[in-house]
């Protein structure tokens, strides 16, 4: 069966959010940051989702939007 | 110290933030107009950059607020500083863009999908992933199997969404990840031609996610 419908997991929405919020939307300034002490933002990311998924469950986050 | 504003999104001038929309670290969010365009952005304070996923997702939660059924704002990337002098330039130098964007988003969101390997065969990838001729036929079906789902996908929401994205990802268990533009009144057909692909593919693991803000088409 497809679980295309159902809503996807915490873990995964997390990593779709992390991704488009920091490695997407338009760069407007010449000096975007990329990197926050020569750590790179999308690998800062990464490390975000991994260890925040059990904070983020914890405190009931929910969805962007309701979809 | 130079003036340090957090950017979240660009809209049509005289769309301005209702009262009480806070932004990164709580900040109250607010529009700078300037000619046909406005950017909303807070202030972001003289620390460094927040990086936690709170803030991530008050970023993300700004852009979510901004939009409605009749204007999708464009957004921004997370973690851009900047003063009022260097939004205006930007403004100015790409107006024609933002204007162009924002008739494109209107009534409409973004949509991910991501397909995987499911089942045994993804199991055992790890353990076939060795150098050797077996691993090289195991790469160009990967390929193979990449491109004939990206036709796919592109078939099933022909007429349904209005720009796609292809990514391209590292991920071996990825086959396909895309990013759809959907005009609201083609979400539901767009979710039933997905169903419907995903069901002809039992091997494959079919995830979407959204709708988000058309991070993916806003460049």
């Amino acid at each position: 069966m497809t679980d295309l419908i159902a809503r996807p997991d915490e873990r995964l929405r997390l990593v779709e959010l992390v991704n488009r919020v920091l490695d997407r939307g338009a760069v407007i300034t010449g000096e975007a940051v990329i990197s926050v002490a020569g750590v790179d933002l999308v690998y800062l990311g990464l490390n975000v989702v991994l260890t925040s998924v059990e904070t983020a469950r914890a405190r009931g986050m929910t969805g962007p939007a309701d979809g | 110290m130079a003036e340090r504003l957090w950017p979240y999104l660009i809209t049509r001038a005289g769309h301005a933030p209702e009262p009480g929309v806070a932004g990164v670290g709580g900040a109250p969010v607010r529009g700078l107009a300037h000619g046909d365009l406005s950017v909303w952005v807070s202030d972001a304070g003289d620390g460094p950059v927040a990086r936690d996923l709170e803030s991530i997702q008050r970023h993300n939660d700004v852009i979510v607020a901004a939009t409605t059924p009749g204007l999708t704002p464009v957004p921004l990337r997370f973690g851009q500083i900047a003063g009022t002098d260097a939004l205006s330039a930007t403004l100015d130098a790409r107006a024609d863009h933002w204007l162009a964007r924002l008739d494109e988003f209107a009534g409409a969101a973004e949509f991910g999908l991501q397909v995987t390997e499911d089942g045994p065969r993804a199991q055992n990838m790890h353990a076939d992933a060795r150098p050797g001729r077996r691993f090289l036929e195991r790469l160009a079906a990967r390929r193979r199997r990449t491109e004939f789902m990206r036709t796919a996908i592109g078939r099933a929401v022909a007429g349904l969404v209005r720009r796609e994205h292809i990514e391209t990802t590292s991920d071996e268990l990825v086959i396909a990840r895309t990013a759809h533009l959907v005009p609201a009144a083609r979400v539901a057909s767009y979710r039933d031609a997905l169903a419907r692909l995903a069901a002809e593919y039992p091997e494959a693991r079919f995830q979407a996610s959204g709708p988000w803000p058309p991070y993916s088409f806003a460049a």
